[in-house]
This record gives C-alpha cells, structure tokens and sequence, in this order.
C-alpha cells in the first residue's frame, strides 16, 4: 500500500472510530503479525478498534471501497495463525465490543459481543447463575465466546454438547458489504433462543474463519452445572487399547468429559523406581515429565505408548454419581479386559472443576497443533500412523482424542511444543505438523481452526465442486475478497494480493 | 545475566497466550495500560513482542511508539502473577531490562530526563532543593543517624520527605515507633533516594550509585533495621539493593511488618478506637513484590472500632494506583485514570476511607479525587493506627 492511500485510509479511519482506536505504528503492527505458532508472520497495515455495528459497517465499507484486507480479531490466540493477515489490510480487534446483550435463564442462552470472554461468564456464573455453566474450553480466561464457537471450538461438556458450533442458536453479521444481517430465531421473531426451523444460513459464518463477515453478536447455550462431580484418570498402555475404551466410553454417554492424552515420558530406571517411597511418588514421577525447557528436541526411547483417560462424571446426585461410577468400572473392566493400566491419585488428576486458565503453559513460547475432527472408530489406526512422524522429527510424541456429541464425531489434536528460539526446531516442527496432517485427511480426519496451508492442501485435494461451492458462496458475500484473504474459498491462494 | 540475555532469554518464551490480561482466579482485569488503550502492545505480552521485535532487528527503539509502550508499563507485577509460562517474575525484568537498553541507546522520555537531572542536582525525583529535604522531621526532636548507639532507622524517603501534603504518614509512624519504645533515628537532610525509581526507568548507573551510598549509610551508622512506610522504598531496599552483593548490615522492614511484630511481642497496643469502615489497597510493592499481605490486615483488625471491608482486587489480585515506573511523571492522566479505576473500586464496599500503606499510592489516589471530584477519604495505615495508640 503506497503512502498517500495509506495516509488517506488512515485518516478516514479515525474518522469513523475516532484516533485512539486506532493505529500503524510499528511496535503495534508487529504485535498483530503473529501468534504463538510457527506459521509465518505478515504484517497488517492498520489495527482498529471498533465500538458498534455501526463503526464495523463503515470500516468494513470503506475496506471494500479501497479494496484492502479485514481480519476479525478478539483475542489472537486460535493457535492456527487464523489472524495473521496474509495480504496486510487491516486487523479489526473487536475486544471493546465486550458487551451482554440478553442472559435467558429461562431458556437458558446467552447473547453477547465478539469481545464478551471466557472470564466474563465464569464471573457471571458465579455472582448470579450458580447452577448454570457454559462448555469452557481449556483456553485463557481472555478466549472470546464468540470466536470460540465460530471456529468450531470445544470445551469440556463436549462430550454430551459437542463443540461449541453446535451450540450457536442465532448470530447477527456485518456482511463484507456492510449489510447487517440477524439469523436464526433473532431473524424473524425477538427470541434468540433457536436455530432451526428455518434454512440454516449460519452455515454461511460457522467455520469460515472469519472470511464471510463480521460477526457482531452471537447466542450460545447454556447448560446445567452439576453439583456432584468426580474426576477419574487412567493410565493404558497400548494406543489401541487406549483408543477403543475412549471411543467405547464416548459413545455411553456416562461422562461429561472424555478426554484421552499422551504420557510421553520414559520409565525411570530400576534403581531410581526402588528409591521410591511409595506408590504415589512413583506416579508423581513417572508422569509429571520434568522437561528440558530450552528444547522439545526428543530422541524417543523403545517402548510402548501410555495414554492417560481424563473421566469426569456429574450427576444431580450422589446416588447417581455412584450409579455412574459403577456402570464406569463395569465399561472398563469390560473394554479392557487384562489390558494393564492403572488409576491415577486424585492428586495426580484434574481439578474437580475446572479453573481457567488450563492451558497456557508452554514455557518454551511455541505452541501449535494439527487439531482435526473425524470418526472415533479410526482414532488408533490414525496414531499407530502418526507417531512415528514425530519421531522421524525428534518431537515429543503428543495427541489428544476427545468424544464429541456421544461419540458421533470425535478430536484427533497432534500437538507440538517448541523452542522458538532454535530454528532447527521450529523448521522441524512445520514439516512434522504438515506430514501429519496429510496422514490425518487420509484417515478421515478433518482440520479444524485449520492454518491457511492445511486449507490449501484440502480445497486442493477436495471434491472440485465443494471447493467451487465454496468459491461461489465466498464471492457472493464477499466480491472483493476483502474478508482474511487466502484461506476458505480464496482459491488464489497466498501469493495473490488484494489489488 | 546481562541485558540482552535477560531479554533474549524470556521474551522468546511469552506464548503470547494472554493469560496475563486477566486475574485468573476472580476474572477480572489486571493490567491497567492493556485496560485503558486496549491495543495488544499495551499488554505484557506486547511488550515482550517489542522486546523480540528489537532483538531481532524488526524494530528499533527509535521507531515511533516504541518508548511509549515500554514506559505505560507501571511494574505493577500483575503480569508477572498471571503467568503461567515464565514463573518467577521475570516479565517485568524484561520490560527493565528493555527500558535499560533504551537508556544506554539515549533513548529516554523528557519527562524521565527531568528526573534523572533532579536526581543528580537533588538527590530527589520530585525536583524539590535538596536543601528541603530535613523539613519534615524539624521541631519532632528526633536522633540523627550520626549519633552512636542508635538501634532502628526510619527512612522517610523523598515523598514523605518533600510533599507538604503527604507527610502525616512519616509522622505517624514516628509517633508508633516511639510509643512503642523503639530506638529509633533518621537521617534527616542526609537522607538520598533510593534510586528505586531511577532503575524503573531503565537508569542503572544512578541506582547503584544511590544504593551503593545508602547501603554504606546504614552499614556505618550500625542500625539493625531500616523501617519505610514507603512500599516502593521497602521494595528497592529489600530486593533490589541485595542484587548488588554489598553485605547489608541491617535487616529492612515495612512499617506494617515491624508494626505487626511489635504488636504481637506486646510493645504497643491499640486502646482509642477509630470508628471508620476502610479498605485496604495493596501496594504492588509491598504485595506483589514484597509478598506482604497480612501484616497490614492483622493492624487493621487490631484497632478497634475499624470495619475492614475487601475490595475484589485485593491482595495479589490488587489493581495498581497508577503511580509507579515513571508513569506518573511521563503519563500523568492515565497515571490518574488508574487511580481513578481503583477508587472507584474501593467506594463499591460502602467504605468510606481507602488505606494504603505507600505515600506513592496515597498522593495519586489523592489527585485522582481530586480531579475527579469524589468522595472517599484516603488514608495511610500508620495514620490510622496512630489513632488508636494513646
């Protein structure tokens, strides 16, 4: 962008959101150029903070009138590299539309803001709705609801509830060309308390990251905060056998959350196991890794595989906690017959109820993952796969499987930790995420919050006529392509700039 | 561990996660500039991102804005006790170590040059004539340093010293040290700086030399404790001054924990009451840095007739006055906007006075009411507890 539109642009911008929000000073370009993963950075031309529907549809006219780049953006850590703008433009940081549109107790829903967060309805729910809950994902306290829900995000009802995309009863959206546009019961009544009957248009929004339009506000549903909960972990060796009971104990419906995670760490020595004083500390050792934090370079030693199961079980009450608890030995024992595993101290577990932040701890400063979602019969079969490309890249071997909606679809998340620090590393860890994600399309698994090279591989390797289905639906809502260019039906990829 | 080092090796692991925006237990709002200007460079993490920025040759400290968001920062810790990826503080050494390069690169705000010359010419921030400096303590009879033999020395510090209007607390907590028997002296127009503020701002010559002076100060005058009321004071003394490897002769109090210890030992008790309902405000120096949270609590508690109601920010979770790393000299109205955020957390207990236990948190809570015409009285805790002693 030469200097002159720039300068012009900028000023028609403080116009509409006025000086202080906005700006294209470096330091704070920069800041909008990346994001915990490896991808590449690219810098925005200006970041804007608008306060309304109104100053959204007059940036989002003004950007299709100069025809330059908008990418929404709440809170920047989608760990996909979704709001790093690949042809510049400008970054449209919605944090301060954070508003609480309507709380339905009654009919339990929620209306918000893109800029409302995690944190905001954990204080809400405690100062008010103590019997209500929302499916929080393991996400910092600052992860926006709506971005959540609109890239296909999960939390930790999952398992009864789905993602949380599947929980959206009603959006409104400024469209590329400024319209605004309510849809779902919003869109013909004033209840925004359901989605269907009526052609579902949110369709058009869910999942597009961000390249259809502006999502102002969103309903989300509520559900129920049981009063009596128990966490259990178990500790398999064998990915398959590990895999099946998850996909088994998905498919029950006993627990609220079924989540199944790697323990790649290796067995201590004879000698060191004897110095053990008891069965606890042993555990305590064996699975709290003590790692080298300048690097996630990892030579893994000949071994089976232990895969811990997170089980969290709730209930109305405690008869019905332990009716639960009993089927859960039964479902165990059945699925795993002499399988060895074991069961974790409570100490070792989760926290009864989860505290935000969960995740976050990632003291090397890189982050990322091939997050997918696909059949939960093909979980083992996928990771007997995908293992061993972390160890041709001398990685951490690291998944997460999690059950969604009863088992009917599940998460296969590879996940990498890394130095950024050390290119070798982050170099590795890029070919490592790519390789997987080619061997997780082949087992039927999907990229969700999908960075824009997995969304070339799949519009490259997809069914011709959904990815023109796809290119059709874009250019209709979007005919400058101005919406976060290069990913969903932009099929000129990331070298064709927005002229 | 150098500058660049220090920057290099932490700023490189901000995952950039945003877990640092936000208290994670109450889910509220910690840092006051990401609060007010809201741009991602404002928060911690932005802050890191400079600092890579800058290492990695992407930035420079001379482009536009780069000063300005390494000096909204207020060194609140807040950050720091958000984390979950770099435990132990070591945010905030970035953003110092950051402001340190700026300094050695000429880069510094005027405001902080006013300082800096005010140190040199004052031995004070405050561009007050050094020659002010003994004011304060005039016609209280009080035994100088000089004297032999003297077991305790309160350090008043330059605000208490300086700032007519903020000297109760000085005198109150003379009053408290006398009541309860101890031998205490100052050093009067001797007193210098600490030089806290300085190395805030990224001037490390200037603390250590002030450190270095005061160190050898108390080491010669043989006193085995230094009692502040200032927090930031209490904070350079206590952890800032031992990084300096000089043996310290002395142990370093905060008015609140040696209050707290001569009330437990039976030296002072509380016998007026003092019918007010207050809350308390953390310091950040004395909380977050200091890790003093109860001390000040156990003194309230004690006198009787107080009501203590708690803010929601409270303890480590406090919110900032505002007043700290240079931002009130560089920055006053967001310096006051802090302020004002706070005050208006505090009047939502229905306390009527807020309480502190730092004239740096006092004199900005006092603006802020000022210019924003509220009504909520602001005390310093010695000032209380100086009530309630006969």
């Amino acid at each position: 962008m030469n200097v002159e539109v720039k300068e012009r642009v900028l000023g028609e911008l403080e116009k509409i959101v006025g000086n202080e929000n906005v700006t294209a000073s470096r330091p704070d370009l920069y800041n909008y150029s990346q994001d915990m993963t490896e991808n590449e950075s690219a810098w925005p031309d200006f970041v804007v903070m608008p306060d309304g529907v109104e100053e959204v549809q007059e940036v989002l006219r003004l950007a299709n009138r100069e025809k330059i780049a908008v990418i929404p953006y709440t809170y920047g850590d989608n760990v996909g590299g979704l709001t790093i703008p690949l042809k510049g433009g400008i970054i449209l940081d919605l944090k301060r539309m954070n508003r609480m549109i309507e709380f339905n107790e009654e009919d339990r829903y929620i209306v918000v803001e893109p800029g409302f967060n995690f944190g905001d309805l954990r204080r809400l729910f405690r100062e008010k709705y103590p019997d209500l809950w929302y499916s929080f994902a393991g996400a910092p306290a600052t992860t926006s609801l709506a971005s959540n829900a609109l890239l296909n995000g999960f939390g930790r009802l999952t398992n009864i509830v789905g993602t949380n995309a599947d929980n959206v009863n009603g959006i409104e959206v400024v469209l590329p060309t400024g319209e605004v546009v309510k849809i779902g019961s919003c869109s013909v009544t004033s209840s925004w308390c359901n989605r269907p009957p009526l052609p579902d248009l949110i369709g058009l929004f869910l999942g597009w990251q961000g390249t259809t339009g502006v999502v102002t506000k969103i309903s989300l549903q509520i559900w129920p905060r049981y009063p009596f909960k128990q966490t259990r972990v178990i500790v398999i060796t064998g990915i398959r056998p590990a895999c099946t009971l998850a996909h088994k104990l998905g498919q029950t419906r006993i627990c609220e959350i079924v989540e199944c995670w790697s323990y790649e760490q290796a067995e201590p020595d004879e000698n060191t196991i004897k110095s053990f004083q008891s069965e606890e500390e042993r555990q305590l050792r064996v699975y709290n890794p003590d790692e080298d934090n300048n690097s996630a370079t990892y030579d893994r030693p000949p071994g089976p595989d232990k895969l811990g199961l997170v089980l969290k079980v709730a209930a109305d009450s405690e008869d019905e906690l332990k009716a639960k608890q009993a089927l859960l030995d039964a479902y165990i024992k059945m699925e795993l017959k002499d399988m060895p595993f074991e069961e974790l101290p409570k100490s070792l577990g989760p926290p009864e109820e989860e505290d935000l932040p969960a995740t976050g701890q990632t003291p090397m400063g890189g982050l990322t993952w091939v997050g997918t979602m696909g059949p939960t019969s093909r979980w083992g079969e996928a990771l007997e796969k995908i293992y061993p490309i972390y160890d041709k890249y001398r990685l951490r071997r690291a998944a997460i499987i999690v059950p969604f909606r009863g088992g009917h679809y599940g998460m296969l998340r590879l996940v990498a930790q890394f130095y950024k620090g050390n290119p070798d590393e982050v170099s590795r860890v890029k070919k490592c995420m790519q390789e997987i994600m080619n061997v997780a399309l082949d087992h039927g698994f999907v990229p969700y919050k999908a960075p824009y090279w997995a969304v070339q591989e799949m519009m490259r390797r997809g069914d011709p006529n959904w990815v023109e289905l796809l290119v059709r639906v874009k250019r209709m809502l979007d005919p400058n392509n101005i919406m976060n260019p290069g990913r969903y039906g932009d099929i000129r990829g990331k070298s064709l700039r927005v002229e | 561990m150098d500058v660049p080092d220090v920057v290099k090796e932490w700023n490189i692991r901000c995952a950039q996660c945003g877990d640092c925006r936000i208290s994670a237990a109450i889910f509220l709002p910690s840092c006051p500039p990401g609060t007010r200007f809201k741009f991602s460079s404002y928060y911690a993490t932005g802050r890191m991102l400079i600092g890579r920025g800058i290492q990695e040759g992407v930035l420079t400290l001379e482009d536009d804005d780069v000063l300005e968001r390494l000096y909204t920062c207020t060194v609140c810790r807040s950050c720091d006790e958000n984390c979950t990826n770099l435990i132990g503080g070591h945010i905030v050494d970035v953003i110092e170590s950051l402001r340190q390069m700026a300094v050695s690169a000429g880069c510094t705000l005027p405001a902080h040059q006013i300082m800096i010359e005010s140190l040199k010419k004052n031995d004070n921030v405050l561009e007050r004539p050094k020659e002010e400096r003994g004011a304060w303590s005039e016609g209280l009879n009080l035994k100088n340093l000089s004297e032999d033999g003297i077991d305790v020395a309160f350090r008043a510090g330059c605000l208490l010293s300086l700032e007519p209007e903020i000297r109760g607390p000085a005198l109150a907590a003379l009053k408290l040290l006398r009541t309860a028997g101890v031998d205490v002296g100052i050093e009067g127009k001797d007193e210098a700086c600490c030089g806290g503020r300085a190395y805030e701002i990224g001037q490390v010559a200037e603390f250590t030399k002030y450190a270095e002076h005061n160190i050898d100060a108390y080491n010669n005058a043989g006193v085995s404790k230094v009692v502040l009321c200032c927090a930031d004071g209490l904070s350079h003394l206590k952890l800032l001054y031992p990084k300096l490897n000089i043996k310290m002769n002395f142990e370093v109090l905060h008015l609140v924990e040696y209050l707290d210890r001569l009330i437990q030992e039976g030296n002072i008790k509380f016998t007026r009451e003092v019918p007010m309902k207050v809350t308390y405000h953390d310091p950040c120096h004395l909380g977050r840095y200091a890790g003093i949270y109860d001390a000040p609590r156990n003194i309230l508690h004690r006198i009787p007739g107080i009501e203590l109601v708690e803010m929601e920010r409270r303890r480590e979770h406090s919110w900032c006055c505002g007043a700290g790393g240079g931002v009130k000299q560089a920055y006053s109205e967001f310096s006051l906007w802090t302020a004002e955020e706070r005050i208006k957390e505090a009047k939502g207990t229905g306390a009527t006075a807020l309480v502190t236990s730092c004239p740096w948190c006092e004199r900005n809570f006092k603006e802020a009411i000022k210019e924003h015409g509220e009504d909520i009285e602001v005390y310093d805790i010695a000032e209380i507890a100086a009530q309630a002693v006969q």
